[in-house]
């Protein structure tokens, strides 16, 4: 009994200690500390989680000369324990708003804010009344936010208005025997702000006959604004189970490409056939994450940048192989200015290759 | 520059509640009366197996920081199966000893905002009667654990979900008491389980799993774990009282899964009140 005894106490002994160790291990804990529910407590949060994983504060303060640590003092100052809940939404919204990233969002029940000016503070170069009219209303769908008809001079428009639904290899290989004696095809991506990733990827694989480096890709890997994972290459390889266009390609564009069209942009410029035509990409070259604040909102935030074939950003946006705006005196005419180009520049090929 | 405030580190109640666990399941091993030989239970011999099957009701509490930075609680639901065999001729030295549950909650921020939250696990022992007497048994033996957890938040954008859990070798322990109150036969059977050396799954930082899925990289999501950078444990405490055709279990767990992989912090604790029933299946009954 003695010795049962005995075996008990090392057990009770051993499982005391256990806590011990644990309460130990509490200071390396503090990194990860919660913050408390009151409008500086909510600051803090918000600051720190950007600080900790947002991926482009050497890029913007290159560009935009944004420091981190400013915008903290700037905005700290704007922070009282007795503010208004949609005060503390406004200065939050302002103080994100520097990095002027269309990824980085604060969702509260008044609003989701953002900072659009790298699409807002630039010229549209689309109309989408215009788009509607030259599409017509005999055009054929080819998927969720994906249609195309075919114009008079043997040139096929097709407009992709999103990458969020999923791609129909059926209905593309349709689209591509319906245009398959086509000059050459104009693909719309103007104001397409993205979707899934893969989406874009699955159908520029139909644009090429041969595997493409597009670019590269990483992800942040610690605390530090420079703790990345190692460059990962983007291939993109040829769908090689379905029918591919290989005639020439104008893709347009606008600063209201962001996102996945920004990364459908980049990977479709590496391609031989293709001419990128219009303005730049609005950017959003890095993918989100999400996180949430003590009050309940959720902040998004940009985590893991994609890189061009030079290895450059394109957070800031794709620059077109030829630039090309919208001209008013078309618009009022009900002409747009970029699909005549793109027609034209398809027909002088075609004539004069 | 880094400006933090301090409200609690969960640990610390992970602290509190195994301090509570353990001392309350010890303390009456200890104090109570060897009151003889009872009926309550006692070891499988040979080739015989004693199953308990268990539902369960309890809290969780999760800090999973690759989805978010705030902590989640709520109510969660649980099933339980513990069996016991005998692995040996003499009947005393050697036990084949299972573990496994299932459990399901969907636990709620301080501001609301809800995760799902699932986890399974299963545990293999062989364990020895390293003490036993006619009224307690203490068996001692290594173990091989399983553990799985998954935490969805579909609100997030591209960390919507994650993983933890190891598959390790570990320790376990069973200790049994047998009593009697007023002539009624009852046992206490305490018993932990706690990984030491094994692996553990956990997604780096702020890595994307599309990032796993396009770039293969399928082998960064497995990480070396030991007690030092992952620390596991899975407790339990019944007390069984014989009835007419069986027995019923009774019992409180506790499991916790604790690491810092990846660069991100887990703290998962899981607290389950069960019932159930305690089945002995005789060795006849068993394929030979």
């Amino acid at each position: 009994m003695k010795r049962l005894r005995l075996y008990l106490a090392a057990v009770l002994l051993m499982a005391l200690m256990v806590p011990s160790i644990m309460s130990c291990t509490r200071s390396s804990d503090d990194d990860y500390a919660e913050f408390i529910n009151t409008p500086r407590g909510v600051f803090s949060a918000l600051w720190t989680i950007m600080d900790k994983h947002y991926c482009f504060f050497d890029l913007k303060q290159k560009e935009l000369g944004v420091d981190w640590n400013a915008v903290y003092n700037k905005y700290s100052v704007s922070i009282s324990d007795n503010m208004s809940s949609r005060a503390l939404f406004e200065v939050l919204c302002s103080m994100i708003g520097e990095l002027r990233d269309g990824h980085v969002n604060l969702y509260s029940q008044y609003d989701m804010g953002r900072n659009w000016s790298w699409k807002t503070d630039y010229p549209d170069n689309f109309s989408e009344d215009l788009q509607r009219a030259y599409l017509g209303k005999d055009y054929i769908i080819a998927g969720e936010d994906i249609s195309y008809r075919l114009f008079t001079d043997n040139i096929g428009y097709l407009v992709i208005k999103s990458f969020l639904g999923g791609v129909s290899d059926s209905r593309f290989n349709s689209m591509f025997n319906t245009l398959a004696l086509c000059n050459g095809l104009i693909i719309d991506v103007r104001d397409n702000g993205g979707g899934n990733t893969l989406n874009a990827d699955q159908i520029a694989s139909k644009f090429t006959e041969e595997r493409v480096l597009t670019g590269y890709s990483c992800y942040k890997n610690g605390p530090g604004h420079n703790d990345f994972s190692d460059l990962e290459e983007n291939w993109l390889e040829p769908d090689r189970h379905n029918l591919r266009w290989v005639k020439p390609v104008i893709l347009l564009t606008n600063r209201g490409c962001f996102s996945s069209t920004n990364d459908f942009v980049n990977i479709m410029k590496n391609l031989p056939n293709v001419t990128v035509l219009g303005d730049s990409t609005g950017g959003g070259g890095g993918f989100p994450f999400t996180s949430e604040l003590p009050n309940g909102w959720v902040v998004r935030f940009s985590s893991a940048p994609t890189f061009d074939v030079s290895k450059q950003h394109i957070e800031m946006g794709i620059a077109p192989d030829i630039r090309l705006d919208m001209d008013e005196d078309d618009v009022k005419a009900g002409i747009d200015t970029y699909i005549e180009y793109a027609r034209k520049l398809i027909n002088d090929q075609i004539v004069n290759p | 520059m880094k400006k933090t405030i301090f409200l609690t580190t969960d640990s610390s109640l992970c602290s509190k509640i195994l301090s509570v666990f353990f001392c309350l399941a010890f303390i009456p091993a200890l104090v109570l009366p060897a009151a003889g030989q009872s009926l309550a239970w006692e070891l499988p011999e040979h080739k015989e197996r004693i199953d308990a099957f268990s539902v369960g009701i309890g809290k969780s509490w999760e800090r999973e920081t690759y989805i978010s930075e705030l902590s989640y609680s709520g109510l969660t639901g649980s099933l339980q199966w513990d069996s016991w065999k005998g692995a040996v001729p003499d009947g005393k030295s050697g036990f084949g000893r299972t573990h496994s549950s299932v459990l399901f909650g969907r636990p709620e921020s301080m501001v609301g905002s809800r995760i799902l939250y699932a986890s399974v696990d299963y545990f293999y022992s062989r364990e020895w009667n390293v003490v036993h007497t006619e009224s307690s048994d203490l068996l001692l033996g290594p173990s091989a654990m399983f553990k799985l957890c998954g935490l969805y938040d579909m609100s997030n954008s591209n960390n919507t979900a994650t993983g933890d859990g190891y598959l390790s070798l570990g320790l376990c322990a069973d200790y049994v008491g047998r009593f009697k109150i007023r002539n009624y036969p009852l046992a206490v059977q305490v018993n932990m389980f706690s990984p030491l050396i094994g692996i553990a799954p956990a997604p780096n930082y702020d890595q994307p799993y599309w990032f796993v899925y396009k770039y293969n990289q399928y082998t960064s999501l497995i990480h070396f774990a030991w007690f030092g950078n992952c620390f596991g444990l899975n407790g339990q405490v019944n007390v069984i009282c014989p009835v007419r055709g069986g027995s019923i279990r009774v019992g409180y767990n506790l499991d916790y899964l604790g690491n810092k992989l990846g660069g991100h912090l887990t703290r998962l604790t899981d607290t389950c009140f069960t019932i159930g029933f305690v089945h002995r299946l005789a060795k006849k009954n068993l394929r030979q």
